[in-house]
């Protein structure tokens, strides 16, 4: 368990307990990054949503490629592929006029 | 008789809503096209299409069953596909990730982006998820003209799992779109096994299902073929 991890999941559950002392049975949910406590209740008659979140996570990037070194070694073969660029193919060309 | 496919396209560089029109011609004559008012399009194509090309429309092939339930295998049981597999073209330049790598293609190369929308469900304190998950995809030919495919990269996007969910969905994502390109991989192979003992001249993706004759319509990010010359 890491700290980070530690930390969440020991204040998602203080959050927990301190709603159970209040007599809120919650739900919790604890991951590697996030704890979340929720609850629906009752105050005095009125219905109440109890959301806690804890969390110590950045954005992480939500796009990734083959590592650089596969992708051009698996390309280095390529003699032709689909492109709007200047084209090339494996077989000989008619000349063209500029 | 050889064909000739004027492609318009709504977007620059070549995407989006797409207008096509193909006209067989003779040896030695025109061919020709009379449009009298192709509306709002901002770029086109045309190609000159030999009787020898041979056409896989990748869209069919890729909802057939063998795919897609390799497809939902991967997503496992949080996430689940809420459409059909869609495969447009997309230049290099437009790819999410090309920012990591710029040099590796040239700005103007086709991947063929292979997607499909997805809904994650959420506990009832956030909102559902829903979105898309790509998969970027290189074909070519090796000297000897043997056809190959090659993924090369994947992203996605998603609206919703606020306000306190996307970190799981995010961490299920980044679990299972990664991990799914070797999947792909190795259906690109088994599909190409097919043409093992062919070999091309050139390969190339033409909008939609490559037709030969007629007009018609297709959004071209979603739904693209792989044309290919037999040597």
């Amino acid at each position: 368990m890491t700290h980070s991890e530690h930390a969440v999941g020991r204040l998602a559950r203080k959050l927990h307990q301190c709603l159970a002392q209040e007599g809120i049975q919650a739900e919790i949910e604890v991951s590697e990054h996030e704890g979340t406590v929720a609850a629906r209740t009752e105050f005095d008659g009125t219905p109440l949503l109890v959301v806690a979140h804890v969390s110590d996570r950045e954005l992480p990037p939500a796009h990734g490629a083959q590592p650089a070194e596969q992708a051009r070694a698996r390309l280095l073969t390529a003699a032709v592929r689909p492109t709007l660029e200047q084209r090339s193919a494996s077989r000989p060309q008619t000349p063209s006029r500029a | 008789m050889p064909v000739l496919s004027n492609y318009w396209f709504h977007e620059v560089d070549f995407r989006g809503d797409t207008e096509f029109l193909s006209v067989g011609h003779g040896p030695g004559s025109w061919a020709w096209i009379n449009w009298s008012d192709i509306g709002d399009r901002h770029s086109t194509l045309v190609w000159e299409r030999e009787d020898a090309e041979l056409t896989v429309d990748l869209v069919a092939q890729a909802n057939n069953p063998a795919v897609t339930s390799a497809v939902d295998a991967l997503l496992g049981g949080s996430v689940s596909r809420t459409s059909a597999i869609k495969a447009g073209w997309i230049p290099w330049r437009y790819v999410p990730y090309r920012g990591s790598d710029p040099s590796r293609h040239a700005d103007l190369d086709l991947l063929v982006r292979i997607f499909f929308n997805f809904h994650i469900s959420t506990p009832w304190y956030c909102t559902d998820a829903d979105g898309d998950i790509s998969y970027y995809v290189v074909f070519f030919l090796d000297g000897s003209g043997g056809l190959h495919a090659s993924v090369d990269g994947w992203s996605y996007h998603y609206d919703g799992g606020g306000p306190f969910c996307t970190g799981a969905i995010d961490d299920a994502l980044n679990a299972q779109v990664p991990a799914g390109m070797g999947t792909l991989q190795d259906l690109l192979d088994a599909a190409l096994a097919a043409y093992a003992d062919q070999s091309f001249d050139l390969v190339y993706l033409l909008p939609g299902g490559a037709d030969r004759s007629g007009v018609g319509n297709v959004n071209v990010d979603e739904h693209v073929s792989l044309a290919l010359l037999p040597r």
